[in-house]
């Protein structure tokens, strides 16, 4: 579905990646994992069209979209949840799903909005609250939630569970592996808790100084001690 | 002691209010969508002003029947100054001096204009374009309301239901239609709005028409009362900006609040402070808008609908509880 070649990527003259490639399929989770300043973050906004391409290609279902603006990618399926800025923090949670089907009929609208509010009822409550008085944990669900309502192939989340309560951060991984077995989704999951990621991964990409240093399934990645210990934290 | 504070200081101050709030709005929406603060606002209003005076004079009309008109020729030039001058600015980078200079640039290019426009009418009608109210208008004569023992001016009730119906109007655009929350969305955050589709340049110019036209109905407004002068817009903008800002800058209805706290401190204050025992000069009126600008400020510098009034309420319960 996604295929990254040679992905050389930074900001302006500023190279950050140097060169990745792997294939994001449907119904599977990819996770992204690496120290600090790897240019995992990067990597997601290469994708999407928010950083400087220097080199390779992305291609969604056999189309090259590496010129491509973001909404255009968007368009054609692409999702990408920033670690913040991914909600309109002075509308309500139903105001951003409606801008998020922004596109859709009013018929297509109140359909959608019913499917996304079946898969994630924890929103439901606050549906008319603003999402800037929402816990960390509840506005990752209405990214998510907005994400679906574009009915987006790919999702790309960038570490959804940054500076949230454990238990919350169980609930939300345990959504991201629903999206991939009961929607189908295919998700690149970046994430800085490499532990937690590479559990409900199917495989892992390990980037190190913006270099791939790893590709293959979590459990390789966990057995190798020297990676394991030396960028994943992993005793 | 005799106070001041009389029915008609209340009525001026009202539909001085409702005119400044027109504009505060405006302001904002322009200051909202490129965090500009745009100076050659005032002068849409001054266009307002002089749409409807030529059309009225012209043809005899009530000025009335050329409000929509002027919202429509403020709107259109409020949308082309974007279109031609702020936008392309702004995807060069521009930074906020930048763009600032240019809509200082723009304003006296309007203003000047404006001057000539004025010359002008006044070689064709053989009258002086300056200085004119609409009683000037062959044929129009509006007679007060009564109200009791008071005589209330129709302008009171025009610009008093003109200014109400434009907020509900504008809060139910923004908070009931599709395109309004498009609008606020991308005026919050542009960069994911275009990422679901949404045309942001096609929602800013939306923003910078329904500015101008604002304005520009506010402008129609003031010949009622003040007479037209190419300065008119010019000489507004200060108190409009200190109405905006008192709002907090960057909340519509923060803009209606500014606008007639504002409007009133200006008509009342200099009422007082004229009248006895102060007996200052009518020409301080200019430094009331600005001193309960800065004061508010000290006290509240996010503006007045940073006010947290649950909390205020909740600690107040506290502290007598």
């Amino acid at each position: 579905m996604l295929a990254i070649k040679d992905l050389k990527a930074g900001y302006g003259k500023l190279q950050v990646l140097y060169g990745t490639s792997f294939e994001v399929r449907e119904k599977e989770i990819l996770a992204v994992v690496g120290p600090n300043g790897s240019g995992k973050s990067t990597l997601l906004k290469a994708i999407f069209g928010l950083a400087t391409i220097h080199g390779g290609k992305v291609t969604f279902n056999g189309e090259d979209i590496t010129g491509l603006p973001p909404h255009e990618r968007a368009k054609k399926g692409l999702a990408y949840l920033p670690q913040v800025g991914n909600t309109f923090e002075r509308l309500s949670v139903y105001e951003n799903l409606k801008m998020a089907g922004y596109t859709l009929d009013e018929d297509e609208l109140k359909d959608r909005l019913e499917e996304v509010l079946s898969f994630l009822p924890y929103i439901v409550p606050f549906l008319n609250r603003k999402v800037w008085s929402l816990s960390g944990g509840e506005r990752q669900m209405v990214a998510m939630a907005m994400a679906l309502m574009r009915r987006a192939q790919i999702l790309m989340i960038d570490e959804p569970t940054a500076a949230l309560a454990p238990k919350v951060v169980s609930r939300l991984l345990k959504k991201i592996t629903e999206l991939r077995d009961v929607l189908g989704k295919g998700i690149i999951l970046v994430e800085q808790n490499a532990k937690r990621a590479l559990e409900v991964s199917d495989r892992a990409l390990l980037l190190v100084a913006g270099q791939q240093v790893f590709l293959g399934s979590p459990q390789e990645l966990l057995s190798d001690p020297e990676l394991a210990r030396m960028y994943l934290g992993v005793k | 002691m005799k106070t001041m504070l009389t029915f008609e200081v209340f009525l001026d101050s009202l539909i001085f209010s409702n005119l400044i709030t027109l504009m505060a709005i405006g302001l904002t929406l322009t200051y909202l969508t490129l965090k500009i603060p745009n100076f050659a606002h005032g002068d849409m209003a001054t266009v307002g002003a002089y749409v409807v005076l030529t059309i009225s004079r012209t043809f005899s009309l009530n000025p009335y029947l050329s409000f929509p008109l002027a919202f429509l020729t403020a709107g259109a030039l409020s949308l082309l100054s974007y279109l031609l001058v702020y936008r392309p600015l702004s995807r060069r980078n521009a930074n906020i001096v930048v763009l600032m200079v240019a809509s200082i640039a723009l304003e006296i290019i309007i203003r000047s204009s404006l001057h000539v426009y004025a010359d002008i009418m006044s070689s064709v009608q053989k009258t002086y374009y300056r200085g004119l109210t609409y009683y000037a208008i062959k044929g129009f004569k509006e007679e007060p309301l009564r109200l009791g023992p008071h005589k209330v001016p129709v302008v009171t009730l025009t610009s008093t239901l003109t200014a109400i119906g434009i907020t509900v109007a504008l809060y139910l655009f923004l908070t009931r239609t599709k395109f309004g929350i498009a609008m606020r969305a991308s005026i919050e955050n542009p960069n994911l709005a275009s990422t679901l589709g949404i045309n942001v340049n096609k929602v800013y110019a939306a923003s910078w028409f329904i500015a101008g036209g604002l304005a520009g109905l506010s402008g129609a407004f003031l010949p009622f009362r003040i007479p037209t002068s190419p300065e008119l817009g010019w000489e507004l903008l200060l108190k409009t900006f200190a109405a905006s800002t008192l709002g907090g800058l960057e909340s519509i209805f923060g803009a209606v609040i500014g606008g007639y706290a504002i409007g009133f401190a200006e008509i009342m204050g200099i009422s007082m402070l004229s009248s006895p025992p102060f007996n200052l000069s009518t020409s301080y009126r200019p430094a009331i808008p600005i001193v309960v600008l800065i004061a508010t400020l000290l006290i509240v510098p996010k503006g007045l609908t940073s006010i947290d009034v649950g909390k205020l309420v909740r600690r107040r319960g506290k502290s007598e509880g």
